[in-house]
C-alpha cells in the first residue's frame, strides 16, 4: 500500500516536470583512468550528450615538503574526439589555506600541466574548470588564483560553487569567472549519524532563498553516486563507495538492520576492505525522486535557466540505479 | 612493482576521497588526526623493530610519514653499501654514489637547474668501452679512476644496462605528465642481452644482479608472464637476499595484474616476513579482495613462518586480537607479535577519555566528571578478552620480548583500576627489559601512571609517591628529552587534569585552577576565573606565599600566568572603572608591563578611528602604560581642583576612548587573562563588555560640552559624544550577538544619532563641521540626505 503511493507521488512529480527543455544534459567523469563501458557510452548517446567535465588531478600538499602537488593524474584508453572536454581541477582547501603559498607559481604550474595533459592526449578544449571549496580564510588565494589562471589561459573559465558560498557570498565573495557550477549536494557531514551527507531537503531549504540574489551564472550539478560509510564505534573510517546494495543484502556477513544501516556480522575481507565484527555501513543515496525534487526546487528559486545540468558522476556503477530516462525527467524540469 | 604500487596509492589518495576530502578530514579533527602521540602512553618504538614503525596504529595510511614516498628511492643505501663493497680500494663511495645515484635531494620541480650529469656519463664510458676510443668523460675519470679495471668495467656496462630499464622504472616527478597508466620496456632484444649476461656470468656478485635487472625488466616488459617463468626456472639457484625478496615482490605484483589474488597476497606476506625494507610496501599490497582469497593463501603457506607472516599482515588491517593468538600459537617467538601488540595497546587507549569531561550535546558546556566517574567510564573500556590474551601471554613468558608483554598487562590493569598487579607486572617486566633509554623511560612513565591512578584523596603521604615523577614530566623531560619518539605528552596534561579534579573534588579553587588553567576558548588565552574577585585574591595569596609545600610548588611552575599578570589584569580593570589611584598601584606591580609604549598618543581625539593611522603619525611623546596612568591622575586632580575644565576633561574622554575596543590603545588591555584578539566576538561576555563600553569616556566628553566656552570646542564635543552613541549602537546590533553570522544583514550601517543631529542643526556654521563633513562619509551621507 505505501509502495503504491509512493510510486503514484513519484508519477505526479515526473509529470510536473515533462516540458521541452534546451538545458543540455552532461556529467562529470572523476575516475582516473577515462574508459568508458558499454552502458556508459549508451547513456552518453541517448542522453545526447556532447560536454563531458574531467577531473585531470587533484592539487594538495605533499606530505614532507608541504607544497602543493597534483595528485592522481587522469590517464585516458578513449580517444574523446566526439565531446566537448573540460578539464576539472579540484585544488584541496587546505593548499589555499597554506600561509606562504607562491599562488602565480600554482597558477602557472597548474596551466601547464593541464596544457601537457590536453598535448599528449591530442585534447583541445575552451573550458577550464576550478573546484575548490574556499573558506573565509582561504579566500584571498583561492581569488587571487582565479585571477592569475584567467589571465594565463585566456580560455572560459568556470569555477564550483557551494551552497554556502551562494548564502554568504558578500563574505565569501565571487570568484572572477565566466560561470558558476552550484554543487547541489555534499550538504551534510560524514558521520555516523542517521542523516542523509549528500542531500538533504531541510538543508537545500536554508540556502535556496539565496539563490535568486546570486550575481554569477549558474549552472546545476546534481548527484547520482551512493557510497557506503564504513563505521567503527561510532568513528567514521572511511567511504565504500561503489558498493553493490544487493550483493550486500545477499552477503551472510553482513546484516540489513534498517533502511540506511548494515551490520558486520562476523569480521571478513569484501572487495579489498577488512570489516570488523559490529563495524556499520551507512547506505547514502540519491532516489529518483529525490533528484526531481532537487530539480523543481532549483528552478523555483532561480532568476536565470541553467545552460546544463551535470551529473555527478558517470559511471556504470551510478547509472544502474535509475531508469533509463531519469537524466531526460531531471533536466526537463529546467 | 613500484609503479603499481605508486599507482593504486594514488587511488586511495584521489579517487576514495576526491572532492569530499576535507570534509572527512574535518570529521576526523582535522590536522590532528595523526596526532596519536598525544592521547597515548605507550611509544610503539619502545617494542617493535623500526622497520614495522610505518605501521604503527595511525589514523592516516602509514604511521609517522602519511604515505609512502620511497619508491623511488627506497633501496637507494643497500645499493651504495653492495657496490661500494664490490668496488673497494679501486673506486672511492664519492665516485660510486655519484654514478649509482646521482643527486640525491629529491627534485619537486622539475625546472631545477643543476641537474647532475652522471646518466650521461655512463652513457659516454659506455661508448668508451665499445668503440675503445676516448671521449672527454673518459678522459675525465681515467685521471681518478683506473677504467681498464674488469670490475670498473663491469660496474659502467651493468649501471649501462640498468639505466635503460630505470626510464621505465621511476616514477614519474610531480609537475611532469606521462599519457600512460604505467610505462612498459619494449626493446626485447635488449632483455634477452641482459638474460645472456646472467647466463654467461659466473662472478656470484655479477650475476646475482643481472639475474634481478632480467627480473626488472621483464616485469616492465610488455609480456610479464615472462618474468613470472624466468623467476621459476631459476629462482633455486639464487641467493636468498634483498634482491630475491624484490623480485619475488615483482612476481606478487604480476599475480595481482592476473587477478590471482590469493598467490599475490601469499607472496607479498612471504616477503613481508623475510624483507624488511619492503614491510611498508607489502602490506600496503597486501589485498585480498574477499575472504576466499584470504583462505586460500592460508592454504598456500608451507611452514608456520608463513603462516605467522600472512597473519601479521592481516592484522595490520584490524583485529589485532585474533593475528596475535594466531601467530603465538603457530610460533611465539615471532617478531611480527610486537608490532600487533602495539597496535592492540594503541587502539585501547584511543577509546580512553583522558579530560575528565564528558559531551553533554551540541552547544552545550562539556559536563565535568568526578574521579571516580571517570574512572567507571574508562575502566569499561578495557576490552576484558584482549586483557586475557595479553595476560596470557605475558605469563607463559616464552616470546622475543616478554617485558612487551609485561608492561601491557600491567597498563591495561592499571587503566582498568587494578594497581596492584599492574605493579607487579612492571617488577616482572625489568627482569627482560632492554637497557634503553627509551624502555627505561616507559617503565618509569606507566609506572608513574599506576602511581598516581591508586590517589582518590592526596595526603602527605601518597602526595610523595608521584614528586618526583611529575618533576620529571613537566621540568626534566621537556628540557632534556631531544627525541620525537617518547610518548609522555599525554601523561603529562592527563596528571595535571587528574591532579585538578583531586582539588576540585576537595574544594580547593586555587589548586584546581592551578592544574587545570581555565582558558576561555580554543583561540582566546583570557581567562574566566578571574572574573571572581574573591579567588583571584586567593590566588595571588598562594603566589605570594613563600612557604609552599613541593607539590604547589610543582603547580605554580607549571601554571602560566604569574603574579605581574594578575596585577596587570587588576589594573586594567580599575583602569575602566575609572579608579585610577588603585590602577596605578596595580600597574607598579606589573615587572615590564608598567613600561610598555602605546603605539599611538592616546590622549589624541579624532573624527575617524583609525589606529593604524595613529600609530603611524608623528608622536612628540611616547606614553608608557605608567604615564598614561599617571597623567590621567594628573589631569583628574586639575579637575577637581577646577582647573582648565575644558582642555582636562577633552583629554581625558579620549584617553579612556582610546582604551576601548574602539581606540587607538587596545594593546593596553589586550593581556593573557583579557584575551587577545581584533573582533569584541574573541573576547568572553565579562571583557566583551568591558571593552566596547565607552561611558567613561562619554562622561568626561559632556563635561568638556559644559566647560566648552567657543562653538568650535562644542561642535567637537558633541561630534566626539557622537562616536560614543554610534559605539553604543553598534554594541547592542553586533556585540551582543553569539556570532557575526547571526547579524540580520539589514544594510543599515548607521543612523542619526543625536550628535549628528545636534551638529547639523546648530553648528552648520562652524570649521569643525566643515571638517567632520570631509572625513566622516556616514555624516556627510546623513547631512546630504
Amino acid at each position: 500500500m505505501i509502495k503504491r503511493i509512493f510510486v503514484g507521488l513519484f508519477f505526479v512529480l515526473l509529470v510536473a516536470c515533462s516540458k521541452n527543455s534546451d538545458v543540455h544534459t552532461s556529467f562529470y567523469y572523476w575516475k582516473t583512468n577515462v574508459k568508458f563501458s558499454q552502458r556508459e557510452r549508451e547513456t552518453l548517446k541517448e542522453n545526447n550528450v556532447h560536454k563531458l567535465y574531467i577531473r585531470y588531478f587533484d592539487i594538495g600538499l605533499h606530505p614532507e615538503n608541504e607544497e602543493p602537488f597534483p595528485i592522481s593524474k587522469v590517464h585516458f584508453a578513449e580517444k574523446l574526439n566526439e565531446f566537448e572536454i573540460v578539464p576539472v581541477v579540484f585544488i584541496q582547501n587546505k593548499v589555499m589555506l597554506k600561509a606562504n603559498v607562491d599562488i602565480e607559481d600554482l597558477a602557472e604550474r597548474t596551466y601547464h600541466l593541464i596544457n601537457d595533459i590536453n598535448g599528449k592526449n591530442q585534447i583541445s578544449c575552451s573550458e577550464v574548470q576550478i573546484d575548490c571549496d574556499w573558506t573565509l580564510k582561504s579566500k584571498d588565494h583561492y581569488l587571487k588564483f582565479i585571477e592569475c589562471f584567467k589571465k594565463l589561459s585566456k580560455k572560459k573559465l568556470s569555477a564550483t560553487i557551494r551552497l554556502h558560498q551562494v548564502k554568504y557570498f558578500e563574505k565569501t565573495k565571487i570568484p572572477n569567472v565566466d560561470s558558476g557550477v552550484l554543487m547541489f549536494y555534499n550538504m551534510g557531514n560524514i558521520a555516523p549519524d542517521s542523516l542523509n551527507s549528500i542531500y538533504s531537503r531541510k538543508i537545500s531549504e536554508r540556502y535556496l532563498k539565496s539563490l535568486k540574489k546570486y550575481p554569477l551564472h549558474l549552472d546545476f550539478a546534481l548527484p547520482i553516486y551512493s557510497w557506503a560509510i564504513h563505521i567503527r564505534n561510532q568513528k567514521v573510517l572511511g567511504l565504500r563507495s561503489k558498493l553493490n546494495l544487493s550483493e550486500l543484502k545477499k552477503d551472510k556477513n553482513f546484516e540489513q538492520i534498517n533502511a540506511t544501516f548494515f551490520k558486520v556480522r562476523q569480521s571478513n575481507y569484501k572487495n579489498g576492505v577488512f570489516y570488523e565484527e559490529d563495524d556499520l555501513l551507512k547506505i547514502e543515496a540519491i532516489s529518483s525522486s529525490d533528484l526531481v525534487e532537487m530539480a523543481k526546487d532549483l528552478n523555483e528559486n532561480s532568476v536565470q535557466k541553467p545552460n546544463e545540468i551535470i551529473f555527478y558522476d558517470l559511471d556504470e556503477f551510478n547509472i544502474n540505479n535509475y531508469e533509463k530516462n531519469i537524466f531526460e525527467q531531471v533536466v526537463s524540469c529546467f | 612493482m613500484k609503479r603499481i604500487f605508486l599507482n593504486k596509492l594514488f587511488l586511495v589518495s584521489s579517487v576514495a576521497l576526491f572532492s569530499v576530502y576535507g570534509i572527512i578530514y574535518a570529521c576526523a579533527g582535522g590536522d590532528d588526526w595523526d596526532f596519536f602521540g598525544y592521547n597515548s602512553n605507550f611509544t610503539p618504538e619502545t617494542f617493535a623493530d623500526k622497520s614495522y614503525s610505518p605501521l604503527f596504529l595511525s589514523g592516516s595510511i602509514f604511521y609517522g610519514i602519511g604515505f609512502d614516498t620511497e619508491h623511488n628511492s627506497r633501496f637507494n643505501n643497500n645499493i651504495k653499501e653492495d657496490w661500494a663493497s664490490y668496488l673497494k680500494g679501486k673506486v672511492d663511495t664519492t665516485s660510486v654514489n655519484y654514478f649509482l645515484i646521482g643527486n640525491e635531494s629529491r627534485r619537486y620541480y622539475s625546472d631545477d637547474k643543476n641537474v647532475i650529469k652522471n646518466k650521461e656519463e655512463i652513457e659516454d664510458l659506455h661508448v668508451f668501452y665499445k668503440n675503445k676510443k676516448e671521449n672527454k668523460t673518459s678522459q675525465k675519470w681515467s685521471k681518478k679512476l683506473n677504467l681498464k679495471d674488469e670490475k670498473i668495467k663491469n660496474f659502467v656496462e651493468f649501471l649501462y644496462l640498468a639505466q635503460k630499464i630505470e626510464t621505465v622504472s621511476i616514477g614519474e616527478e610531480n609537475w611532469s605528465y606521462e599519457p600512460v597508466i604505467a610505462k612498459t620496456f619494449k626493446d626485447a632484444k635488449m632483455i634477452q642481452s641482459i638474460e645472456n649476461v646472467y647466463n654467461t656470468l659466473s662472478d656470484p656478485f655479477l650475476k646475482n644482479r643481472y639475474w634481478f635487472l632480467t627480473m626488472k625488466a621483464r616485469f616492465y616488459s610488455n609480456d610479464k608472464q615472462k618474468a613470472i617463468d624466468f623467476f621459476n626456472k631459476t629462482e633455486s639457484s639464487v641467493p636468498k637476499n634483498t634482491l630475491y625478496y624484490r623480485a619475488l615482490s615483482y612476481v606478487a605484483g604480476i599475480n595481482y595484474k592476473q587477478k590471482k589474488y590469493a598467490v599475490s597476497n601469499y607472496l607479498y606476506a612471504k616477503v613481508f616476513d623475510k624483507c624488511p625494507e619492503l614491510r611498508v610496501v607489502t602490506a600496503y599490497s597486501f589485498r585480498p579482495k574477499n575472504d576466499t582469497d584470504w583462505n586460500k593463501a592460508l592454504l598456500m603457506a608451507k611452514n608456520n613462518d608463513e603462516k605467522a607472516a600472512l597473519w601479521a599482515i592481516h592484522g595490520y588491517y584490524k583485529d589485532e586480537k585474533q593475528a596475535i593468538e594466531k601467530i603465538y600459537e603457530l610460533n611465539p617467538k615471532s617478531e611480527h607479535l610486537n608490532y600487533l601488540a602495539t597496535r592492540l595497546v594503541n587502539g585501547l587507549e584511543q577509546s580512553i577519555n583522558n579530560s575528565f569531561q564528558q559531551d553533554t550535546g551540541d552547544n552545550q558546556p562539556r559536563k565535568k566528571l568526578t574521579l571516580a566517574e571517570s574512572k567507571t567510564e574508562n575502566q569499561a573500556k578495557v576490552d576484558k578478552k584482549a586483557l586475557d590474551l595479553i595476560a596470557k601471554i605475558s605469563a607463559a613468558g616464552n616470546t622475543d620480548r616478554p617485558y612487551l608483554w609485561d608492561l601491557s598487562l600491567g597498563y591495561l590493569q592499571t587503566l582498568k583500576g587494578d594497581y596492584a598487579n599492574a605493579d607487579k607486572n612492571f617488577d616482572k617486566a625489568v627482569k627482560t627489559l632492554p637497557k634503553t633509554e627509551l624502555a627505561g623511560m616507559q617503565l618509569r612513565l606507566l609506572r608513574f601512571v599506576n602511581n598516581l591512578s591508586k590517589i582518590d584523596k592526596l595526603t602527605d603521604k601518597n602526595e610523595k609517591t608521584i614528586l618526583a615523577d611529575l618533576n620529571w614530566l613537566y621540568y626534566e623531560l621537556p628540557k632534556t628529552y631531544k627525541g620525537q619518539e617518547f610518548r609522555y605528552q599525554n601523561a603529562s596534561s592527563w596528571s595535571k587534569s587528574y591532579l585538578s579534579t583531586l582539588y576540585r573534588e576537595k574544594g580547593d579553587l586555587v589548586m584546581t585552577e592551578i592544574f587545570g588553567e581555565s582558558r576561555y576558548s580554543y583561540w582566546n588565552d583570557g581567562n574566566s576565573f578571574y572574573d571572581n574577585e574573591k579567588v583571584l585574591l586567593d590566588m595571588k595569596a598562594f603566589l605570594e606565599k613563600s612557604n609552599k609545600t613541593e607539590i604547589e610548588k610543582i603547580g605554580a611552575g607549571i601554571y602560566s600566568l604569574k603574579l605581574k599578570d594578575i596585577n596587570n589584569f587588576q589594573a586594567v580593570q580599575s583602569t575602566f572603572k575609572n579608579k585610577i589611584p588603585e590602577a596605578i598601584a596595580f600597574m607598579q606591580q606589573t615587572d615590564s608591563v608598567q613600561y610598555y609604549k602605546f603605539l599611538g598618543n592616546p590622549f589624541n581625539g579624532n573624527i575617524k578611528d583609525c589606529h593604524d593611522c595613529e600609530h603611524a603619525a608623528y608622536q612628540k611623546k611616547k606614553y608608557t602604560q605608567l604615564d598614561f596612568l599617571n597623567t590621567i591622575k594628573a589631569m583628574q586632580d586639575k579637575l577637581a581642583q577646577k582647573e582648565d575644565v575644558y582642555t582636562n576633561s577633552l583629554l581625558l574622554g579620549n584617553a579612556f576612548y582610546n582604551i576601548t575596543h574602539f581606540g587607538n590603545g587596545r594593546t593596553f588591555y589586550e593581556i593573557s587573562i583579557i584575551g587577545y584578539g581584533s573582533s569584541p566576538y574573541s573576547f568572553r561576555d565579562t571583557m566583551k563588555k568591558m571593552i566596547t563600553n565607552c561611558d567613561v569616556s562619554k562622561m568626561y566628553y559632556q563635561k568638556a560640552l559644559e566647560a566648552a566656552s567657543t562653538r568650535e570646542q562644542k561642535a567637537k564635543c558633541i561630534y566626539l559624544i557622537s562616536k560614543c552613541e554610534r559605539n553604543e549602537y553598534y554594541n547592542s546590533k553586533y556585540n551582543n550577538v553569539n556570532s557575526w553570522w547571526e547579524i540580520q544583514d539589514d544594510k543599515i550601517n548607521f543612523i542619526a544619532w543625536n550628535g549628528f543631529k545636534t551638529l547639523k542643526k546648530d553648528y552648520s556654521d562652524t570649521k569643525y563641521y566643515q571638517d567632520v563633513i570631509a572625513e566622516c562619509g556616514y555624516f556627510r551621507t546623513y547631512v546630504n540626505q
